[in-house]
């Protein structure tokens, strides 16, 4: 595996729970690990070659005519990079949803699917999170936790 | 830390559609108020009627809300009261333009310091989806349902026209950026207007997410907001990839409250009464 030099915190936002949430875990990697934390909407897609650790996150929405799917900010990234080979890349993954639709956190569902078509390593176990902002105090404490757990894992990687 | 979201939180929990952006916007108000360090010692909050009245709710400052279109009037009568307070308005494109139309364009031009933001979805949420005043032409809904005769009203133009001295526009799913032009509105020494693009994911389908994110676009930085004549052109855009995002206008100019000579020295609320023997006057018309 490769070690972590800065991470990548790629995430897509729409109402702002994963850009909280990706806050979060920012907040719990640092100042240990490096973390740049980078809107799709504003995300040069070449610039994925700086970094060999990259962490995906993006709520659940209709895209593309189907429900439960990441963000169409983040799919454009997917378009491009869809012919890449990323082996020499961790991923992990997070995602925002809610447990009342079908495809709860469909869209972390499809990042995992991006991450193996592109043979990347999912390196951590993704992270689905159910009603960010209405149940706000349970999904900081799950976060929080997920990223210590994460940290560890990075850390034994460098 | 970046940022604490339990920051300022209340006992109840949102509850707004999932997606809706007034989510970005309470997420984007807490920011700036730690970052500011707005508090109860320094700051009220005050909200119109309509989804984004219920952020009033969801912030521990103290607030106001309540009578549909007049959260400038309360803001205005608590400016006056104590202006050393940080008044911030929040309210929606109905309360503000529709119900509240005629207190918005005196409040700007009276140049009062508020900060207004204007929580925009053009459509009435709350009640369940009508035509509100940012609804555009044949829009589709439970009141206009073969479509809205009206044109919209561009808020910005009218608040540039009535003499608003800072007009800025953001988007609620950017949370960074509508944090930072929340705090340089508040930081305006005059009428502040910033209208938030936000959708309103149940009962509008036009102005959607994906709308905005492909729609809008930052000023670039050598974009001057001191012309007023370049502010109205860029106000008028609107279209495909062509709705400005940014600080469109800023004016020095001197606030109402600082053409007050009595509140000069110290606050109305800390100028008490003075008290008078009205016997004697009363014995005059004996």
């Amino acid at each position: 595996m490769n070690s972590p030099k800065e991470i990548l915190l790629l995430y897509a936002t729409n109402s702002g729970s994963t850009f909280v949430s990706g806050q979060i875990i920012k907040d719990v990697l640092s100042p240990d690990l490096a973390v740049n934390m980078q809107n799709t909407l504003e995300f040069n897609p070449v610039d994925i070659k700086n970094y060999d650790t990259i962490i995906l996150g993006s709520p659940s929405w209709e895209s593309r005519g189907e429900e439960g799917m990441p963000t169409e900010t983040m799919l454009k990234l997917f378009d491009v990079w869809s012919k890449e080979d990323f082996s020499n890349k961790n991923f992990v993954i997070y995602g925002c949803g809610d447990d009342a639709y079908i495809n709860f956190c469909g869209a972390v569902d499809q990042m995992e699917k991006f991450v193996n078509l592109v043979k990347g390593k999912l390196i951590f176990s993704s992270l689905r999170l159910n009603a960010f902002f209405f149940e706000l105090d349970k999904n900081v404490e799950l976060t929080k936790k997920w990223a210590i757990g994460l940290k560890e894992k990075l850390k034994t990687l460098v | 830390m970046t940022f604490d979201i339990q920051n300022l939180k209340t006992p109840n929990a949102c509850n707004w559609c999932p997606g809706c952006g007034n989510f970005g916007i309470w997420t984007a108000f807490k920011q700036a108020a730690e970052k500011e360090n707005w508090n109860n010692t320094n700051s009220v909050i005050v909200a119109g009627i309509g989804c984004h009245g219920h952020i009033n709710n969801f912030i521990e400052l103290s607030s106001f809300e309540g009578l549909h279109g007049r959260s400038l009037p309360v803001a205005s009568g608590i400016k006056m009261v104590n202006d050393r307070l940080n008044v911030i308005v929040f309210t929606g494109d109905g309360d503000c333009l529709a119900e509240g139309g005629n207190h918005f364009m005196h409040a700007a031009r009276r140049n009062q310091n508020l900060t207004v933001i204007l929580h925009d979805n053009a459509i009435y949420g709350l009640t369940t989806g009508q035509t509100s005043p940012r609804s555009p032409h044949g829009f589709k809904s439970k009141s206009t349902p073969d479509g809205n005769l009206d044109e919209p009203l561009n808020p910005l133009s009218l608040a540039l026209s009535a003499g608003a001295t800072f007009i800025a526009r953001a988007y609620s799913g950017d949370v960074p950026r509508l944090t930072e032009l929340i705090i340089q509105a508040n930081q305006h020494k005059g009428f502040s207007v910033l209208q938030v693009l936000q959708p309103c994911v149940t009962f509008n389908k036009l102005y959607t997410h994906s709308f905005f994110q492909e729609n809008t676009y930052h000023l670039p930085a050598d974009y001057n907001p001191q012309d007023k004549k370049a502010a109205f052109a860029k106000i008028l855009e609107w279209g495909e990839k062509e709705i400005p995002l940014g600080i469109i206008y800023q004016e020095d100019r001197i606030s109402y409250e600082e053409q007050i000579p009595q509140i000069k020295e110290a606050a109305l609320v800390a100028n008490a009464p003075e008290k008078r023997d009205i016997n004697e006057i009363l014995k005059h018309y004996e």
